[in-house]
C-alpha cells in the first residue's frame, strides 16, 4: 500500500521541517488539507522507484551473464553469441512479464499499474523483435540453418523454439488486433494467459534442450526453477488470490443510474472494514458468485475516499459487461482487487486543481470532489467537463449540489448544446482553456480523464499554453 | 507526467537490454569467462612434460567443448554425429592430419547440417588431448597404440593453414 501522504519516514523529516514552519499552521493540518506538496511521498516514490527498476534489470541481465561462469562452451562467432545473448534477454524480459501483471502493488504504487500495463505492451514488442532476431541471425550466418523451420526438419530444441515464438507472435497479433478480430475481452484474456504460458514454457524446454549454454546442473536448476516460478505467478494470480479474496467479499448495495447511459454501482463489505483508497484510483472489480472468473473489469472509484464502508464506481454502458450493469440484483456478490493506480490528488498536492474530463472520464473527479467535501477541503477547484449533450451530463446535479459546499468551479463544454446554451460548446480547444484557466493556473496541478483522442489534444494544448508537463496527470483507461 | 516518464524509461531499458546483449556476445566471443585467476592459470598452465598425461584433460576438456553436442556418451543426437567412427580415420590416407584439421578448423558438411565449429582456440595440449580422449573412447576401440596417439606437436604443425569448414569437408579422405 502507498504511504499514506501523512506518514512520516526518516527520509522525509529533513524536508518537511522548512515548508511546515513556513506554513504557519501545523505541518498535520496543513498535510490533512493537502496544502503542500508531499515531498516525502516524492523522495520514497522516487527512490523505491529506482530500486525496483534496478532489481528489475538485475533480474533480466544477470542469468545471461550467469552463462559466463565455467564451464563454459568455447565462445563462437560475434554474430551468433550475439544472437544467443538476444535470445535469452528476450526470454527472460517476457518471464518477468509475469511479475509485471500479478499486480503487486509494492511494486506497482510508486508508477502507478497503468504505467506499468502500458510498459508490458510496449516492451513485450522490444522482446519478440529481440526473441525473432535470434533465429534470423542465426540462420543468415549459416543459411543451412534454415531446415530448422521445418518443423519435421530440425530437433526437439527447434521444435520446441518454433512452438514458442508461434504462440508469442499469436499472443502480439491477438493482442494488437482485438478489437478487429471481434474478440470479447474475456475469451482474449483467457488466450492471452494461456499463449503466454506455453511460450514460456515451450522456450525453456528450448533451452534446456539446446543445453549448449546451461551446461552444468546448477545452471539448469536456476532456469528451470525461475521458469517454473514466474508460470507459478498465474496460479497465485488465477488461483491463490481468489481464494485470498473470497475472505474478502462484498455485496452489490444498489445499481443507480445516471444520466449518459452511466450507472452507479455501489458496494459494501461483507464481514470486513471494507478498504481505503486514495481519491481516483480504481480497482478490479468481478461481480459474480466466485472470484474464480475471467470476467474482471477496472473501474475508477467515484466515492469519497473517506468512506471505506461503501464503495462506488461510476460505469458508463460501453462493453458487453458495462452494458449489463443496470440488470444487476441488489445482493449479488462481489470480488475487489485494488485499490490500484496513481491518478490523485493525494499524490500530486497543489495549491489548486484544473480537472479537465470528457464523458465517463468524470468519474474519478467525482472521487477527488466528494472527498474534498466531506474532508472540508478549501482548495479552489476549476472543473472542465466535455459531453456531447446537456441531457447527458452524468452527475451534474452531484456536481451542482458539491459547488455549495466546496470551492469548485465547471465550465460545461457540450459538443451538440440544446438551442438556448449560453455555455461552452464544441471541444476543449486551446482558445477555451485560454479563456477558462484560472490566471494563477500555473501553481495548480492539472488532471485529464477522457477519450485519448482528447487527452492528446488537451494535453497538447496545455503544453502550448505553457502548462508544465510535470504538473499535467492522465489517466490512461485502456488497460485492457 | 508520469506516461512522459514511463516512455522515455521504456525506451532506455530496451536499450540497455540490447546493449547488454551485445557485451555478453562480445565476452563470450572473446572467450572472456567469470572466474578467477587460479583457475585460469591452471587451465593454461603447460601440461608438456614429458609423459604427456592426456587422459584428465581430454575428458575435462569434452566435458567443456564436445558434450554438449555429441552427449557425454558420445552418441551424438539428431544433427549432432556419434563418435563412434572417428578412430576409422586413423587408418585413411591423410585420415589422421584431416582429423586435426576439421577441429582445428571446423567441418560444414551437408549430411550433418549444423556445421563443427572451429576449435582452434583451444590450445595445442588440451586439443590434442581431447583427440586421445575420443580415440580411446565412445566404442573407438581397439584404442589406438601409444606411438599412434595425438601429441601437442602434431596439433602444432597443421595450425597456420586458414581453412574454412567448407575447405575442410572437401579434403575429407576418399572411402
Amino acid at each position: 500500500m502507498r504511504a499514506n501522504a501523512c506518514t512520516y519516514t526518516a527520509l522525509g523529516e529533513a524536508f518537511r521541517q522548512p515548508v511546515s514552519a513556513v506554513s504557519g499552521r501545523g505541518w498535520n493540518d496543513a498535510c490533512a488539507l493537502g496544502l503542500l506538496p508531499n515531498l516525502a511521498d516524492i523522495v520514497d516514490r522516487t527512490i523505491s522507484g529506482v530500486f525496483w527498476i534496478g532489481l528489475y534489470l538485475l533480474v533480466v541481465l544477470v542469468p545471461v551473464f550467469l552463462m559466463l561462469v565455467p564451464p563454459v562452451p568455447s565462445g563462437r562467432s560475434f554474430w551468433l553469441e550475439l544472437s544467443v545473448a538476444l535470445g535469452f534477454v528476450g526470454l527472460t524480459q517476457i518471464a518477468v512479464q509475469f511479475v509485471l501483471i500479478a499486480r503487486f502493488r509494492r511494486m506497482t504504487a510508486p508508477y502507478g499499474i497503468d504505467v506499468i500495463l502500458q510498459y508490458h505492451r510496449k516492451i513485450a514488442m522490444v522482446a519478440v523483435a529481440l526473441i525473432l532476431l535470434h533465429p534470423t541471425i542465426i540462420m543468415v550466418e549459416n543459411p543451412s540453418r534454415s531446415v530448422m523451420l521445418n518443423p519435421l526438419g530440425g530437433n526437439w530444441a527447434s521444435r520446441a523454439a518454433l512452438v514458442a515464438v508461434l504462440a508469442l507472435v499469436t499472443t502480439v497479433v491477438v493482442s494488437v488486433f482485438r478489437e478487429r478480430l471481434k474478440l470479447q475481452y474475456e475469451r482474449w484474456r483467457f488466450f492471452h494467459l494461456v499463449l503466454g504460458v506455453v511460450a514460456l514454457v515451450f522456450a525453456q524446454i528450448h533451452v534446456s534442450l539446446a543445453g549448449l549454454y546451461i551446461n552444468t546442473t546448477w545452471k539448469q536448476a536456476i532456469w528451470i526453477l525461475s521458469a517454473a516460478a514466474m508460470a507459478g505467478l498465474v496460479v497465485w494470480i488465477r488461483g491463490i488470490k481468489p481464494l485470498w479474496q473470497r475472505a474478502f467479499r462484498w455485496r452489490v448495495a444498489e445499481v443507480r443510474p445516471e444520466r449518459g447511459d452511466t450507472h452507479t454501482l455501489a458496494l459494501e463489505p461483507v464481514g470486513h472494514e471494507g478498504l481505503r483508497f486514495s481519491p481516483g484510483q480504481f480497482a478490479w472489480i468481478k461481480v459474480a458468485e466466485t472470484p474464480f472468473t475471467l470476467e474482471e473489469h477496472p473501474f475508477s472509484f467515484s466515492s469519497s475516499a473517506e468512506r471505506r464502508d461503501r464503495i462506488e464506481f461510476g460505469i458508463k454502458s460501453l462493453g458487453d459487461f458495462t452494458a449489463r450493469v443496470g440488470e444487476i440484483p441488489v445482493g449479488t456478490p462481489a470480488f475487489v482487487d485494488g485499490p490500484h493506480g496513481a491518478f490523485s490528488i493525494d499524490r500530486y498536492n497543489a495549491v489548486g486543481y484544473v480537472l479537465i474530463a470528457g464523458g465517463v472520464g468524470i468519474t474519478p473527479f467525482m472521487s477527488f470532489l466528494r472527498t474534498m467535501a466531506d474532508r472540508g477541503d478549501p482548495r479552489p477547484v476549476l472543473l472542465i467537463y466535455a459531453d456531447k449533450t446537456w441531457n447527458g451530463v452524468a452527475y451534474r446535479e452531484v456536481l451542482e449540489e458539491l459547488s455549495g459546499s466546496i470551492a469548485l468551479d465547471v465550465v460545461y463544454v457540450l459538443e451538440e448544446p440544446p438551442d438556448d446554451w449560453e455555455g461552452e460548446r464544441g471541444l476543449v480547444t486551446r482558445q477555451l482553456l485560454e479563456r477558462r484557466l484560472p490566471e494563477e493556473r500555473f501553481p495548480r496541478a492539472c488532471f485529464l480523464c477522457g477519450p485519448p483522442v482528447m487527452m492528446d489534444a488537451v494535453y497538447a494544448a496545455l503544453v502550448e499554453l505553457e502548462m508544465p508537463p510535470a504538473q499535467i496527470q492522465m489517466e490512461r483507461f485502456t488497460l485492457a | 507526467m508520469r506516461h512522459l516518464i514511463a516512455n522515455i524509461v521504456t525506451y532506455t531499458i530496451g536499450a540497455l537490454l540490447v546493449v547488454g546483449a551485445a557485451l555478453f556476445a562480445w565476452m563470450r566471443s572473446s572467450q572472456v569467462a567469470i572466474t578467477d585467476e587460479e583457475t585460469i592459470v591452471a587451465a593454461h598452465a603447460p601440461r608438456t612434460e614429458p609423459g604427456f598425461d592426456w587422459e584428465e584433460l581430454g575428458r575435462f576438456s569434452y566435458e567443456r567443448n564436445c558434450r554438449n553436442c555429441h552427449l557425454a556418451d558420445g552418441q551424438g543426437w539428431d544433427q549432432y554425429p556419434s563418435l563412434g567412427l572417428v578412430g576409422t580415420f586413423l587408418a585413411d590416407p591423410g585420415g589422421r592430419e584431416w582429423l586435426l584439421d576439421l577441429h582445428i578448423y571446423g567441418l560444414a558438411s551437408e549430411r550433418w547440417r549444423v556445421p563443427m565449429p572451429p576449435m582452434g582456440h583451444v590450445p595445442d595440449v588440451e586439443l590434442a588431448a581431447v583427440i586421445n580422449h575420443l580415440l580411446h573412447n565412445f566404442g573407438n576401440e581397439p584404442s589406438p597404440a601409444a606411438e599412434d596417439l595425438i601429441m601437442p606437436e602434431d596439433v602444432a604443425a597443421r595450425r597456420g593453414l586458414g581453412l574454412t569448414p567448407r575447405e575442410v569437408e572437401l579434403r575429407r579422405p576418399e572411402r
